[in-house]
Protein backbone atom coordinates (compact mmCIF):
# COMPACT_ATOMS: atom_id res chain seq x y z
CA UNK A 1 0.00 0.00 0.00
CA UNK A 2 2.76 2.34 0.91
CA UNK A 3 4.52 1.51 -2.20
CA UNK A 4 1.63 2.51 -4.31
CA UNK A 5 1.05 5.32 -2.71
CA UNK A 6 4.38 6.69 -3.23
CA UNK A 7 4.61 7.63 -6.39
CA UNK A 8 0.80 8.87 -7.11
CA UNK A 9 1.72 11.36 -4.03
CA UNK A 10 4.90 12.34 -5.81
CA UNK A 11 2.91 13.07 -9.21
CA UNK A 12 0.64 15.29 -7.25
CA UNK A 13 3.10 17.17 -5.71
CA UNK A 14 4.59 17.39 -8.87
CA UNK A 15 1.55 18.82 -10.65
CA UNK A 16 1.23 21.33 -7.73
CA UNK A 17 4.36 22.58 -8.24
CA UNK A 18 4.32 22.72 -11.97
CA UNK A 19 0.63 25.21 -10.92
CA UNK A 20 2.56 27.08 -8.82
CA UNK A 21 5.97 27.58 -11.07
CA UNK A 22 3.10 28.48 -14.12
CA UNK A 23 1.49 30.89 -11.61
CA UNK A 24 5.21 32.51 -10.38
CA UNK A 25 6.19 33.00 -13.93
CA UNK A 26 2.73 34.47 -15.32
CA UNK A 27 3.29 37.06 -12.36
CA UNK A 28 6.87 37.36 -13.61
CA UNK A 29 7.05 36.86 -17.22
CA UNK A 30 5.51 40.78 -17.99
CA UNK A 31 8.31 43.09 -17.46
CA UNK A 32 11.44 41.56 -14.38
CA UNK A 33 13.58 44.85 -14.62
CA UNK A 34 10.05 47.28 -14.36
CA UNK A 35 8.63 45.14 -11.79
CA UNK A 36 11.96 45.60 -9.77
CA UNK A 37 11.97 49.49 -10.19
CA UNK A 38 8.24 49.31 -9.11
CA UNK A 39 9.00 52.34 -6.27
CA UNK A 40 9.13 56.15 -7.85
CA UNK A 41 12.15 57.01 -6.48
CA UNK A 42 14.25 53.64 -8.10
CA UNK A 43 12.49 54.80 -11.41
CA UNK A 44 13.07 58.38 -11.22
CA UNK A 45 16.86 57.72 -10.20
CA UNK A 46 16.90 55.30 -13.33
CA UNK A 47 15.49 58.00 -15.81
CA UNK A 48 17.93 60.59 -14.29
CA UNK A 49 20.62 58.56 -14.83
CA UNK A 50 19.98 57.47 -18.49
CA UNK A 51 19.72 61.19 -19.02
CA UNK A 52 23.09 62.37 -17.65
CA UNK A 53 24.46 59.41 -19.06
CA UNK A 54 23.58 59.93 -22.46
CA UNK A 55 24.76 64.06 -21.80
CA UNK A 56 28.05 63.31 -20.71
CA UNK A 57 28.71 60.42 -23.07
CA UNK A 58 27.93 62.73 -25.99
CA UNK A 59 29.20 66.06 -24.88
CA UNK A 60 33.14 64.26 -23.75
CA UNK A 61 32.64 62.51 -27.36
CA UNK A 62 32.34 65.43 -29.17
CA UNK A 63 34.88 67.68 -27.01
CA UNK A 64 37.78 65.07 -27.73
CA UNK A 65 37.05 65.34 -31.58
CA UNK A 66 37.48 68.87 -31.24
CA UNK A 67 40.69 68.23 -29.33
CA UNK A 68 42.00 66.25 -32.31
CA UNK A 69 40.61 67.94 -35.16
CA UNK A 70 41.34 71.29 -33.46
CA UNK A 71 37.87 72.32 -34.83
CA UNK A 72 36.92 73.95 -31.45
CA UNK A 73 33.03 74.06 -30.68
CA UNK A 74 31.70 72.43 -33.84
CA UNK A 75 31.53 68.90 -32.70
CA UNK A 76 30.89 69.45 -28.76
CA UNK A 77 27.30 71.56 -30.04
CA UNK A 78 26.79 68.70 -32.51
CA UNK A 79 27.06 65.85 -29.90
CA UNK A 80 25.46 68.15 -27.21
CA UNK A 81 22.01 67.71 -29.47
CA UNK A 82 22.44 64.39 -30.62
CA UNK A 83 23.20 63.50 -27.26
CA UNK A 84 19.72 64.89 -26.11
CA UNK A 85 18.09 63.13 -28.74
CA UNK A 86 19.84 59.79 -27.56
CA UNK A 87 19.29 60.48 -23.90
CA UNK A 88 15.04 60.42 -24.60
CA UNK A 89 15.07 57.65 -26.75
CA UNK A 90 17.10 55.52 -24.18
CA UNK A 91 14.28 56.89 -21.30
CA UNK A 92 11.46 56.73 -24.09
CA UNK A 93 12.90 52.95 -24.25
CA UNK A 94 13.43 52.42 -20.40
CA UNK A 95 9.81 53.83 -19.84
CA UNK A 96 8.19 51.35 -22.16
CA UNK A 97 9.60 48.28 -24.52
CA UNK A 98 12.74 47.81 -23.34
CA UNK A 99 11.80 45.84 -20.57
CA UNK A 100 10.78 42.97 -22.70
CA UNK A 101 14.15 42.74 -23.39
CA UNK A 102 13.09 44.03 -27.35
CA UNK A 103 14.02 47.88 -28.85
CA UNK A 104 10.98 47.72 -30.40
CA UNK A 105 8.32 47.81 -27.38
CA UNK A 106 4.84 48.64 -27.61
CA UNK A 107 5.23 52.05 -28.03
CA UNK A 108 7.10 51.82 -31.45
CA UNK A 109 3.93 52.55 -33.49
CA UNK A 110 3.77 55.81 -31.81
CA UNK A 111 7.66 56.34 -32.09
CA UNK A 112 7.63 56.00 -35.55
CA UNK A 113 4.32 58.18 -36.06
CA UNK A 114 6.92 60.62 -34.40
CA UNK A 115 9.69 60.12 -36.35
CA UNK A 116 7.46 60.71 -39.02
CA UNK A 117 5.93 63.58 -37.88
CA UNK A 118 9.58 64.77 -37.12
CA UNK A 119 11.07 66.40 -40.39
CA UNK A 120 7.87 68.26 -40.62
CA UNK A 121 8.51 69.92 -37.49
CA UNK A 122 11.99 70.72 -39.03
CA UNK B 1 31.09 66.85 23.68
CA UNK B 2 34.45 68.01 22.50
CA UNK B 3 35.80 64.69 21.97
CA UNK B 4 32.36 63.66 19.95
CA UNK B 5 32.66 67.03 18.11
CA UNK B 6 36.07 65.83 16.82
CA UNK B 7 34.57 62.44 16.23
CA UNK B 8 31.99 64.04 13.64
CA UNK B 9 34.35 66.12 11.95
CA UNK B 10 37.04 63.96 11.82
CA UNK B 11 34.89 61.31 9.45
CA UNK B 12 33.42 62.77 6.53
CA UNK B 13 30.59 60.38 5.36
CA UNK B 14 33.11 59.97 2.12
CA UNK B 15 35.68 59.04 3.85
CA UNK B 16 34.32 55.51 3.53
CA UNK B 17 35.04 55.23 -0.05
CA UNK B 18 38.78 56.21 0.12
CA UNK B 19 40.79 53.64 -1.70
CA UNK B 20 44.01 52.91 0.66
CA UNK B 21 47.05 50.57 0.28
CA UNK B 22 47.15 47.64 2.56
CA UNK B 23 50.16 45.08 1.24
CA UNK B 24 53.01 46.92 -0.26
CA UNK B 25 53.81 44.08 -3.68
CA UNK B 26 56.58 44.36 -6.08
CA UNK B 27 56.90 41.75 -8.82
CA UNK B 28 59.59 43.03 -11.52
CA UNK B 29 59.36 46.15 -11.47
CA UNK B 30 55.79 46.97 -11.08
CA UNK B 31 53.74 48.41 -8.39
CA UNK B 32 51.45 45.60 -7.65
CA UNK B 33 50.30 47.37 -4.56
CA UNK B 34 46.75 45.85 -2.97
CA UNK B 35 44.48 48.33 -1.76
CA UNK B 36 41.27 47.60 0.56
CA UNK B 37 39.54 47.55 -2.83
CA UNK B 38 40.83 44.32 -3.94
CA UNK B 39 41.12 42.46 -0.66
CA UNK B 40 37.13 43.22 -0.54
CA UNK B 41 36.92 42.41 -4.06
CA UNK B 42 38.82 39.12 -3.36
CA UNK B 43 36.59 38.49 -0.23
CA UNK B 44 33.89 38.44 -2.52
CA UNK B 45 35.24 36.13 -5.13
CA UNK B 46 36.46 33.66 -2.31
CA UNK B 47 32.36 34.28 -0.59
CA UNK B 48 31.41 33.33 -4.00
CA UNK B 49 33.36 30.65 -4.57
CA UNK B 50 32.79 28.75 -0.82
CA UNK B 51 28.62 29.69 -1.64
CA UNK B 52 28.44 27.57 -4.84
CA UNK B 53 31.42 24.56 -4.11
CA UNK B 54 31.05 23.97 -0.31
CA UNK B 55 27.27 23.98 0.06
CA UNK B 56 26.48 22.45 -2.60
CA UNK B 57 29.43 19.16 -2.19
CA UNK B 58 26.86 17.15 -0.39
CA UNK B 59 24.50 16.58 -3.40
CA UNK B 60 21.32 16.13 -1.06
CA UNK B 61 18.52 15.16 -3.13
CA UNK B 62 16.19 16.61 -1.00
CA UNK B 63 18.30 19.86 0.00
CA UNK B 64 19.60 21.70 3.53
CA UNK B 65 19.13 25.30 3.88
CA UNK B 66 22.24 26.57 2.35
CA UNK B 67 22.18 24.11 -0.51
CA UNK B 68 18.69 25.17 -1.28
CA UNK B 69 19.99 28.80 -1.10
CA UNK B 70 21.69 27.73 -3.71
CA UNK B 71 19.89 25.98 -6.40
CA UNK B 72 17.77 29.38 -5.26
CA UNK B 73 20.15 31.68 -6.99
CA UNK B 74 21.09 29.24 -9.74
CA UNK B 75 17.20 28.88 -10.77
CA UNK B 76 16.56 32.41 -10.23
CA UNK B 77 19.45 33.48 -13.03
CA UNK B 78 18.48 30.72 -15.18
CA UNK B 79 15.05 32.05 -15.50
CA UNK B 80 16.24 35.56 -15.66
CA UNK B 81 18.25 34.16 -19.24
CA UNK B 82 15.32 32.13 -20.27
CA UNK B 83 12.72 35.42 -19.73
CA UNK B 84 15.02 38.02 -21.25
CA UNK B 85 17.05 36.47 -23.55
CA UNK B 86 15.74 33.01 -24.48
CA UNK B 87 17.17 29.72 -25.29
CA UNK B 88 19.43 31.04 -27.23
CA UNK B 89 20.68 32.60 -24.16
CA UNK B 90 21.78 29.61 -22.46
CA UNK B 91 25.38 29.24 -23.63
CA UNK B 92 25.56 32.59 -21.56
CA UNK B 93 24.71 31.21 -18.25
CA UNK B 94 27.93 31.03 -16.21
CA UNK B 95 28.96 34.78 -17.28
CA UNK B 96 25.69 36.26 -16.50
CA UNK B 97 25.47 33.84 -13.10
CA UNK B 98 29.21 35.33 -12.38
CA UNK B 99 28.32 38.72 -13.00
CA UNK B 100 25.39 38.26 -10.68
CA UNK B 101 26.37 36.87 -8.00
CA UNK B 102 30.04 39.06 -8.25
CA UNK B 103 28.19 42.00 -7.27
CA UNK B 104 25.59 40.50 -4.98
CA UNK B 105 28.62 39.68 -3.04
CA UNK B 106 30.25 43.10 -3.66
CA UNK B 107 27.08 44.78 -2.44
CA UNK B 108 26.34 42.62 0.61
CA UNK B 109 29.45 42.21 1.99
CA UNK B 110 29.58 46.68 1.74
CA UNK B 111 26.87 46.21 4.59
CA UNK B 112 28.97 45.01 6.42
CA UNK B 113 30.23 47.44 9.27
CA UNK B 114 33.82 48.70 8.82
CA UNK B 115 34.08 46.67 5.49
CA UNK B 116 34.02 48.75 2.13
CA UNK B 117 31.72 49.19 -0.77
CA UNK B 118 33.51 47.52 -4.11
CA UNK B 119 30.20 48.98 -6.43
CA UNK B 120 30.87 52.10 -5.40
CA UNK B 121 34.11 52.85 -7.08
CA UNK B 122 33.39 54.15 -10.56
CA UNK B 123 36.36 52.10 -11.96
CA UNK B 124 35.03 48.96 -10.81
CA UNK B 125 31.18 49.15 -11.82
CA UNK B 126 32.43 50.95 -15.37
CA UNK B 127 34.41 47.71 -15.54
CA UNK B 128 32.23 45.31 -15.44
CA UNK B 129 29.78 47.48 -17.45
CA UNK B 130 32.08 47.85 -20.53
CA UNK B 131 33.12 43.83 -20.25
CA UNK B 132 29.19 43.21 -20.81
CA UNK B 133 29.46 46.11 -23.71
CA UNK B 134 32.43 44.71 -25.58
CA UNK B 135 30.82 41.19 -25.09
CA UNK B 136 27.92 41.88 -25.85
CA UNK B 137 29.09 43.73 -29.23
CA UNK B 138 31.43 41.07 -29.80
CA UNK B 139 28.84 38.24 -29.93
CA UNK B 140 26.07 40.73 -31.98
CA UNK B 141 29.41 40.70 -34.35
CA UNK B 142 29.41 36.88 -34.67
CA UNK B 143 26.38 36.31 -34.80
CA UNK B 144 25.29 38.68 -37.76
CA UNK B 145 28.23 39.43 -39.48
CA UNK B 146 28.43 42.79 -40.91
CA UNK B 147 24.18 42.88 -40.94
CA UNK B 148 24.96 43.97 -37.25
CA UNK B 149 25.26 47.80 -38.11
CA UNK B 150 21.70 47.14 -39.44
CA UNK B 151 20.91 47.13 -35.90
CA UNK B 152 21.57 50.57 -35.71
CA UNK B 153 18.54 51.85 -38.36
CA UNK B 154 15.50 50.48 -36.79
CA UNK B 155 12.55 48.98 -39.23
CA UNK B 156 10.40 51.86 -40.75
CA UNK B 157 13.10 54.74 -40.72
CA UNK B 158 12.10 56.38 -44.03
CA UNK B 159 15.73 56.55 -45.84
CA UNK B 160 16.51 60.51 -45.79
CA UNK B 161 15.94 60.01 -41.82
CA UNK B 162 18.36 58.32 -41.62
CA UNK B 163 21.54 60.50 -41.30
CA UNK B 164 20.25 62.00 -38.37
CA UNK B 165 18.64 58.06 -36.92
CA UNK B 166 21.78 56.61 -37.28
CA UNK B 167 24.03 58.72 -35.42
CA UNK B 168 21.56 58.99 -31.94
CA UNK B 169 21.35 54.96 -32.65
CA UNK B 170 25.16 55.00 -32.49
CA UNK B 171 25.03 57.40 -29.24
CA UNK B 172 22.37 55.24 -27.73
CA UNK B 173 24.27 52.03 -28.23
CA UNK B 174 27.53 53.47 -26.82
CA UNK B 175 25.63 55.06 -24.03
CA UNK B 176 24.25 52.19 -22.65
CA UNK B 177 27.55 50.62 -20.59
CA UNK B 178 27.67 54.32 -19.22
CA UNK B 179 24.39 54.51 -17.45
CA UNK B 180 25.07 50.50 -17.05
CA UNK B 181 27.83 51.29 -14.86
CA UNK B 182 27.08 54.57 -13.41
CA UNK B 183 23.42 53.13 -12.04
CA UNK B 184 25.37 50.78 -10.12
CA UNK B 185 27.74 53.01 -8.67
CA UNK B 186 24.76 56.13 -8.23
CA UNK B 187 22.93 53.75 -6.10
CA UNK B 188 25.39 52.29 -3.95
CA UNK B 189 27.47 55.49 -3.23
CA UNK B 190 24.08 57.55 -2.32
CA UNK B 191 22.79 54.88 -0.07
CA UNK B 192 26.03 54.55 1.68
CA UNK B 193 26.48 58.56 2.21
CA UNK B 194 23.01 58.67 3.11
CA UNK B 195 23.33 56.02 5.77
CA UNK B 196 26.68 57.65 6.71
CA UNK B 197 25.19 61.20 7.18
CA UNK B 198 22.48 59.73 9.62
CA UNK B 199 24.64 57.49 11.61
CA UNK B 200 26.86 61.13 12.18
CA UNK B 201 23.95 62.46 13.75
CA UNK B 202 23.35 60.27 16.50
CA UNK B 203 25.76 61.03 18.49
CA UNK B 204 26.22 64.64 18.61
CA UNK B 205 22.42 64.75 18.78
CA UNK B 206 21.99 62.20 21.66
CA UNK B 207 25.14 63.91 23.89
CA UNK B 208 22.71 66.52 24.21
CA UNK B 209 19.43 64.97 25.18
CA UNK B 210 19.13 61.52 24.91
CA UNK B 211 15.67 61.60 22.96
CA UNK B 212 16.51 63.44 19.49
CA UNK B 213 19.21 60.97 18.95
CA UNK B 214 17.12 58.39 18.78
CA UNK B 215 15.55 59.56 15.49
CA UNK B 216 18.31 59.27 13.60
CA UNK B 217 18.85 55.99 14.81
CA UNK B 218 15.66 54.44 13.98
CA UNK B 219 16.35 55.90 10.36
CA UNK B 220 19.78 54.49 9.77
CA UNK B 221 17.73 51.37 11.51
CA UNK B 222 15.37 51.98 8.51
CA UNK B 223 17.77 52.57 5.93
CA UNK B 224 20.12 49.60 6.35
CA UNK B 225 16.93 47.58 5.66
CA UNK B 226 16.59 49.58 2.78
CA UNK B 227 20.09 49.31 1.83
CA UNK B 228 20.11 45.69 1.98
CA UNK B 229 17.34 45.67 -0.85
CA UNK B 230 19.14 48.06 -2.92
CA UNK B 231 21.93 45.91 -2.95
CA UNK B 232 20.47 42.94 -3.93
CA UNK B 233 18.22 44.71 -6.66
CA UNK B 234 21.69 46.54 -8.15
CA UNK B 235 22.87 43.54 -8.98
CA UNK B 236 19.02 42.07 -10.36
CA UNK B 237 19.05 45.07 -12.51
CA UNK B 238 22.38 45.05 -13.84
CA UNK B 239 22.26 41.22 -14.48
CA UNK B 240 19.04 41.73 -15.70
CA UNK B 241 19.94 44.54 -18.02
CA UNK B 242 23.12 42.63 -19.39
CA UNK B 243 20.72 39.67 -20.24
CA UNK B 244 18.38 42.66 -22.12
CA UNK B 245 21.30 43.55 -24.29
CA UNK B 246 22.79 39.94 -24.80
CA UNK B 247 19.02 39.58 -26.12
CA UNK B 248 19.33 42.76 -28.56
CA UNK B 249 22.97 41.36 -30.00
CA UNK B 250 21.55 37.97 -30.43
CA UNK B 251 17.63 38.32 -32.11
CA UNK B 252 18.72 41.84 -33.13
CA UNK B 253 15.29 44.03 -32.42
Amino acid sequence: MTQDNGPPDLSHLQKRIAAVREREEARTRPDPAKRAMTSGYGMALRLAIEMVAALGVSVFLGYWIDKELEMAPLFMIVFLILGMGAGFINVYRTVTGLTHGSLRGPGDYQRDADKHGGPGGE
Amino acid sequence: MASEAHGAGGHSPLAQFEVTKMVDLQIAGLDLHITNSAIWMMAATALVIVFTTVFISRRAMVPGRMQSLVEISYEFVANMIKDNVGHEGRPYFPFIFTLFMFILACNMLGMLPFSFTVTSQVVVTFGLAFVVFIGVTIIGFIKHGLGFFKFFLPHGVPGFLAPLVIPIEVLSYLIRPVSLGLRLFANLTAGHTMLKVFAGFIVPLGAFYIIPGVIPMAAVIGLTVLEMAIAFLQAYVFAVLSCIYLHDAIHMH
